[in-house]
């Protein structure tokens, strides 16, 4: 392995670490401010949701930002995750890693619609038909695809955890720990159609949250497996 | 990929243990071969269950001959709305064939070798574009069925209106991505004509379905994608056997 190689990687897993750590803040800041609006990504809640927004705008706003950052670093997070977790199995990290990302893209591209309800479409009377049913689309489309993600993440999770269980750079307890929290994060596929399904977050977000976190302080650790 | 075979995982687990303390492009190549090997089933797995999952959600659609057709949108609507499940499930099935497209890509970026290999880069990037562009719009019709309905009389003139413009994009994001697919078969197979391991064969088919899949005007053209398609996976699950190139 050169050394420009090494310097490459030593950004990379320094950056993807920062990214990792942009992540777990953005989710975790998204979750805390929709605590006035508890039916917030609910099947079948979307007119509570909607007039929950509607009572509470910056909230509604914060959170829509909150998970949009937090998501779409995950983008550049899983790709940096296909170079650098090494090991026997870093196969099925590239997999994985590719998961995650595609995920991630896909919910960045529907996290931003509550925001674009409330700050763009909030000035027409929000009794107006035409306005209620752009609104429920758009929460709707919000909704489907964070299940979409989830489903795309949990997949993710187990690909790469099995990759870094064989990688001493990331250890077992995280590899484990992405197992066992992508299997966790599956059932969230269901949320679009499924309220237990949309519950089970509670279990399955701190999990993967959690995991990202730990990631990314191995991650940061990371350069000196190479330099050592 | 290196210049090595790839190798099954049982007869070098010892070794590759043994190597992992040890940094030299010999052992890097050792263990690239091993995780190679994991590459290479993981994604003939995932070209075999996205193609069987195109299939399935095609079957599925309601009327499949009125879904993603130009001018037909108002009767797509009708259809989806008066069965909803069969339009669930083909969003689903359709979502979930396309979006694993993206991995495979990563795959492909990786495994392809030969001195055409800077092509089948581009092209794994734009099957991704593709997947990814696709993948965004493919839900569309299930967020009318499920989210959408149940909420808001569809049968009004504003929400059909909405309704129809949300599969009006899905149309369009369909036929951006198949352009992006196209041109992205067309250059990894350009890139797999020069790589024994995939063969000229696979390169030329891929080739012809990338050109026959950009119109997308024929049943033909289905036909040389899922020929394609199949010929990948048998490729890439027999990859690990294959001798160092």
């Amino acid at each position: 392995m050169d050394e420009n190689q090494d310097r490459r990687d030593f950004w990379l897993a320094r950056g993807a670490a920062v990214l990792g750590l942009i992540a777990f803040l953005g989710n975790l800041l998204g979750v805390v401010a929709l605590g006035d609006i508890p039916q917030a990504y609910k099947p079948g809640k979307l007119e509570i949701w909607l007039s929950d927004s509607l009572a509470h705008p910056d909230a509604a706003i914060a959170s829509a930002l909150y998970f949009t950052f937090g998501v779409l670093v995950m983008v550049p997070f899983g790709i940096a995750l296909t170079r650098l977790v090494r090991g026997p199995l870093s196969g099925l990290a590239v997999l994985g890693g590719a998961f995650i990302a595609t995920g991630a893209l896909m919910n960045g591209s529907a996290t931003t619609a509550p925001f674009v309800v409330i700050k763009h479409l909030g000035g027409v009377a929000t009794n107006d038909p035409a306005f209620q049913a752009v609104a429920f689309a758009l929460l709707g489309w919000t909704l489907t695809m964070d299940a979409v993600f989830n489903g795309l993440l949990g997949v993710g999770m187990i690909l790469t955890g099995f990759a870094m269980w064989r990688d001493p750079g990331f250890g077992r307890f995280a590899g484990g720990w992405g197992v066992i929290a992508g299997i966790a994060t599956l059932p969230v596929v269901l949320q679009p159609v499924s309220y237990a399904a949309a519950q089970w977050l509670v279990i399955a977000g701190p999990l993967w949250v959690l995991w990202l976190l730990w990631v990314s302080i191995r991650l940061w650790g990371l350069p000196q497996r190479a330099t050592a | 990929m290196g210049k090595h075979s790839l190798v099954g995982p049982a007869a070098t687990r010892d070794r590759v243990t043994s190597l992992m303390s040890v940094r030299s492009p010999e052992s890097d190549a050792v263990i690239n071969s091993v995780s190679d090997y994991w590459l290479a089933r993981g994604a003939a797995l995932l070209v075999l269950s996205g193609a069987i999952a195109n299939g399935l959600g095609a079957l599925a659609l309601p009327r499949a001959s009125l879904a993603y057709k130009p001018g037909q949108l108002d009767a797509w609507l009708s259809v989806n709305l008066a069965n909803p499940s069969g339009a669930e499930w083909g969003a689903i099935l359709f979502t979930a064939g396309v979006l694993r497209m993206v991995p495979i890509a990563f795959a492909l970026d990786r495994l392809i070798g030969g001195r055409h290999r800077g092509l089948a880069r581009i092209g794994a990037m734009s099957m991704a574009v593709a997947a990814l562009t696709n993948g965004m719009a493919t839900m569309l019709p299930f967020v009318v069925s499920t989210q959408l309905a149940p909420v808001v009389d569809v049968a009004n003139p504003l929400a059909s209106v909405i309704a129809t413009a949300m599969l009006g994009a899905a149309l369009t994001a369909d036929a951006v991505a198949i352009g992006f697919l196209g041109i992205g078969i067309m250059l990894v197979g350009v890139a797999m004509m020069a790589d024994a391991n995939f063969g000229r064969a696979l390169g030329v088919l891929g080739l012809i379905a990338g050109l026959a899949v950009m119109p997308m005007t024929l049943e033909a053209s289905y036909a040389w994608a899922a020929h394609w398609l199949l010929g990948l996976a048998w490729r890439l699950w027999q990859l690990p056997g294959r001798p160092a190139r």
